[in-house]
């Protein structure tokens, strides 16, 4: 009982588990819902989960403290992820994850910062929140603030040319302060990122910006954690390329670019909760 | 008298003041600072300045992350591309979150002279109107920019202040606070109200001393905030003189001219005569030249009054015998 | 036979009051019984050093934390080291001094356990996490009477480190068996030290006491990862309360307590001081008999 030693698969192990149910209520929301999208939620899950369950420092009791760390969710499609997250983590009840794009809910198809605890940013419309994230990052160097920004990209998100206005601004103004993540999971509504509108060379695109690249798997908690807590040794912005696969976790939906936008149907919801070891 | 000043330069005299009063005030400029006159906070306040370059939805962007850390930031940029080159940002990033960030916008307008269509503003005022939460500011000379300026850091949520390129005279006084909502009365009358905003409300003023002459009383209204608008004293004003003439410097659709007809077709329908472009795209020339091309000078002002003097059946209180 | 020491890592930021509660624990342990190594020894630039290269204490790079390992490797095993001493008064490097293999071993610094390779080794690591009023308030009293400090300079020089905390000093969390939190509780306008205790739900030792503690009910937390038990105490107990409270979960804390306590009444503070003897005893005996079991074995 006393000499419980780390090892490399028990580290995660908790992460591992919250994700799994976080997989399991985008699922339920989404079957309630009747729409939204499953493929780039279920692709964020591990990412989202070892930032607000590890890595970033948060206080649900306290969300408004300055000195808080801040995530933008610029991929605003995935926010049943986000929001499953944050109930999870204790800004507001489970409960509300019934009422998901619902008339009157504060549960928004796109996350809205003024209804819902714990959400830093409005967003919705591509290419907008590493702007945001930049100017967060900046708040936090001029208040003399310890606070790190996190913005999470869709891959397809990284075509709208505001992207690169930012992160041009975040090199020149070396915000060491400041990670991006970028969703690949190659897939965006028309099809492939590299048929639709071709990315690659990515890294190279964003280090030609000055920033610091990584790229890791992003569904292993041994990748995602290190490469989130680096950001203290670098000298200029992060940019972290997590290599997903859409529709993670639920077999008919990986790699499939028709559930971009497709709610599960019942039938569908209870195959996939049974993949992931719900009810 | 005292000489004749852009709007842009109380604007960038006031950011120098808050910039002194409030340490949460940030100046933001893409590559336009001399032009937009935020230079001179970034002179004083080198760390609080920051410059996006040429990227206007990015300046909107940052902006709106430095408001959502408590910040009040400005961002500056020509009235055409914070608007136009910015406006799903301005919607998605600011208005939507109700984000405290403040865009001082110069360049509003015809005025612009000599750069041509691509550089005039004609529809800015329309697409921040449109905008849900968004307050529309636009003074009518350098004191009044200054004042709207500080009473913009004092209000709580987004802000557009239209700033012009051209010195105008002062017809305000300069130390009179700006209060947001309120339709500044410059003249009483009772033949006619002259609804202005901006630049145009010194040629209102002018037109109303030619009415004068002529043996008509006009009222002239400094419509500064164009949203939320007045509606108290502009329908005050509409039903005692029964006829409104507005004058601005900017397409008669979206701006002044459709804010004021939009409430007086509902609560007061009087003849209305809207002065402005008339749905078409500016041009290069002398500011002057352009007013006068577009059909806003004070002559233009005293015949449209004229026209919907008659129109209404005359002065009020007596006949036309 | 060579026995290995119990080795315990305390993490945290300076002025949290690291130091005081480690001489404590050394008094209650019995002082002949326990080693402790200040990590502040380990600085690999002294004072001038680092103000020219630009980073803090609190920067890995700052420390030589590859000779850290290597001391806590040999201490487990059981050998002496030379211990290398920073003083803080003059900012450089003292004489080293040696560093015997006692039962007991304390490591208290901003990094003990910043690495995996480092954190292995311990048999518990604690987080000493004291809240921030708290830390000024220390500051404050220790700073203002000799050196005119402002509350706005000690803030200011809190705030300034707080960049490298996060990320140098707080990942240790993930690592951590026991998060230690002191704040401020106010009572009738005074205010006294509350005590909370985390633990991973995983594997809480403290758990027997939550169902009689914990009124309020269970408080749950994430911390580093890892979803931790909170057990809180806020009120002085009268000192037979606190003893029946132990006696009732099955510990035998008499010698201990009266120790830590001393007076007719028991602060939170000493409570957790009395707790984390009981449980340290508790690990030492345990390896006792892994020891002698061994020796059966191959007898």
């Amino acid at each position: 009982m006393l000499l419980a030693k780390l090892n490399a698969s028990g580290e995660y192990r908790e992460l591992e588990r919250k994700a799994s149910l976080i997989r399991q209520h985008v699922i339920r929301m989404l079957m309630h819902a009747g729409s939204g999208h499953p493929g780039g939620s279920l692709s964020a899950v591990d990412i989202l989960t070892a930032l607000y369950f590890r890595v970033m420092r948060i206080d649900p009791e306290n969300p408004q403290d300055p000195d808080r760390d801040r995530f933008v969710l610029s991929k605003g499609h995935a926010a049943p992820a986000l929001y499953a997250v944050l109930a999870e983590r204790g800004f507001f009840p489970v409960s509300w994850l019934e009422s998901l794009r619902r008339l009157g809910s504060p549960l928004q198809g796109h996350p809205d910062m003024r209804k819902v605890p714990g959400v830093e940013m409005s967003t919705g419309s591509l290419g907008q929140g590493l702007s945001v994230g930049v100017g967060m990052a900046l708040a936090a160097k001029l208040r003399g603030s310890g606070c790190r920004v996190f913005v999470l990209l869709g891959d397809g998100e990284c075509q709208e040319g505001q992207v690169w206005e930012a992160a041009m601004a975040a090199g020149h103004y070396r915000l060491n302060n400041l990670v991006a993540i970028v969703d690949r999971n190659r897939l965006q509504i028309d099809g492939e990122t590299e048929k639709v509108m071709a990315l690659e060379p990515l890294a190279a695109k964003w280090r030609a910006f000055n920033w610091s690249v990584i790229e890791i798997d992003g569904h292993n908690f041994e990748e995602i954690v290190p490469a989130l807590e680096r950001v203290g040794y670098a000298q200029k912005p992060t940019a972290i390329i997590a290599h997903t696969v859409k529709g993670k976790g639920v077999s008919f939906m990986e790699n499939q670019v028709d559930w971009h936008g497709v709610a599960p149907t019942k039938e569908q919801g209870l195959q996939a909760l049974k993949e992931l070891g719900g009810r | 008298m005292t000489k004749p000043m852009a709007t842009r330069e109380g604007y960038g005299q006031a950011l120098v003041e808050l910039g002194r009063r409030n340490e949460r005030v940030v100046v933001l400029d893409a590559d336009l600072s001399k032009s937009t006159q935020t230079v001179r906070f970034a002179k004083e306040f080198p760390e609080r300045f920051f410059n996006a370059g040429v990227a206007e939805a990015n300046l909107i962007g940052m902006a709106a992350g430095l408001a959502a850390s408590g910040f009040i930031p400005f961002a500056s940029t020509f009235a055409i591309f914070a608007t136009q080159r910015a406006y799903n940002q301005i919607f998605q990033s600011v208005a939507y979150p109700g984000l405290n960030v403040k865009i001082g916008a110069s360049h509003g307008g015809i005025t612009v002279g000599e750069d041509g269509a691509s550089h005039q503003a004609i529809d800015d005022l329309a697409l921040m109107r449109a905008l849900p939460g968004m307050t529309v500011l636009v003074p009518a000379d350098a004191h009044e920019a200054y004042q709207a300026t500080l009473a913009a850091a004092e209000w709580e949520g987004p802000v557009y202040i239209r700033l012009g390129r051209p010195a105008v005279p002062l017809i305000t006084p300069p130390d009179q606070p700006f209060t947001i909502g309120r339709i500044q009365v410059l003249r009483e009358g009772d033949d006619v109200t002259l609804a202005a905003c901006g630049h145009m409300v010194k040629v209102a003023l002018e037109a109303a001393e030619e009415l004068e002459r002529r043996g008509y009383k006009a009222a002239v209204l400094n419509v500064s905030t164009l949203k939320p608008l007045d509606q108290e004293t502009l329908l005050h004003w509409a039903s005692r003189t029964g006829a409104v003439v507005t004058v601005e410097e900017h397409s008669i659709i979206g701006g002044l001219g459709s804010a004021v007809a939009e409430v007086l077709s509902e609560e007061c329908p009087v003849p209305l005569i809207r002065l402005g472009v008339r749905d078409t795209f500016g041009q290069s020339g002398k500011p002057q030249e352009l007013l006068h091309h577009y059909g806003l000078t004070a002559d233009n002002v005293v015949e449209a009054a004229e026209k919907i003097i008659k129109r209404k059946g005359g002065k009020n209180g007596q006949s036309d015998t | 036979m060579r026995r290995e020491p119990v080795l315990v890592g305390i993490a945290g930021d300076s002025g949290a009051g690291k130091t005081t509660f480690v001489r404590k624990l050394q008094e209650l342990l019995g002082p002949e019984r326990v080693s402790i190594i200040e990590l502040d020894g380990y600085h690999s630039l002294n004072r001038q050093e680092r103000k020219l290269v630009g980073i803090t204490p609190l920067h890995h790079r700052a420390n030589n934390l590859g000779l850290f390992i290597e001391h806590l490797y040999r201490l487990r095993s059981g050998e002496r080291v030379l211990r290398p001493v920073y003083d803080h008064e003059t900012g450089d490097f003292g004489d080293p001094v040696w560093v015997e293999p006692r039962p007991f071993i304390l490591v208290e610094g901003l990094h003990p356990f910043c690495f995996k390779v480092a954190a292995d080794m311990y048999d518990l690591r604690i987080y000493y996490d004291t809240h921030q009023e708290l830390k000024i308030h220390w500051k404050i009293s220790r700073d203002a009477s000799v050196r005119g400090y402002t509350v706005e300079q000690v803030v200011k020089e809190i705030r300034q480190r707080q960049w490298d905390i996060r990320n140098f000093v707080e990942p240790q969390l993930a690592y951590t068996d026991l998060v230690v939190c002191l704040y401020p509780v106010t009572v009738n306008s005074s205010f006294q030290i509350g005590v909370k205790v985390k633990e991973p739900v995983a594997h809480s030792w403290f758990k027997f006491l939550h169902q009689k503690v914990a009124a309020k009910g269970l408080v749950r937390e994430w911390v580093g990862g890892r979803e931790m038990q909170v057990l809180s105490f806020e009120e002085e107990l009268p000192y037979e309360v606190a003893e029946e409270l132990l006696r009732g979960v099955g510990l035998r804390a008499e010698a201990v307590l009266a120790r830590a306590g001393g007076g007719a009444r028991v602060t939170p503070y000493q409570l957790m001081l009395t707790l984390l003897v009981l449980r340290l005893e508790e690990i030492l005996a345990e390896r006792q008999e892994v020891g002698r079991r061994e020796r059966y074995a191959v007898g």
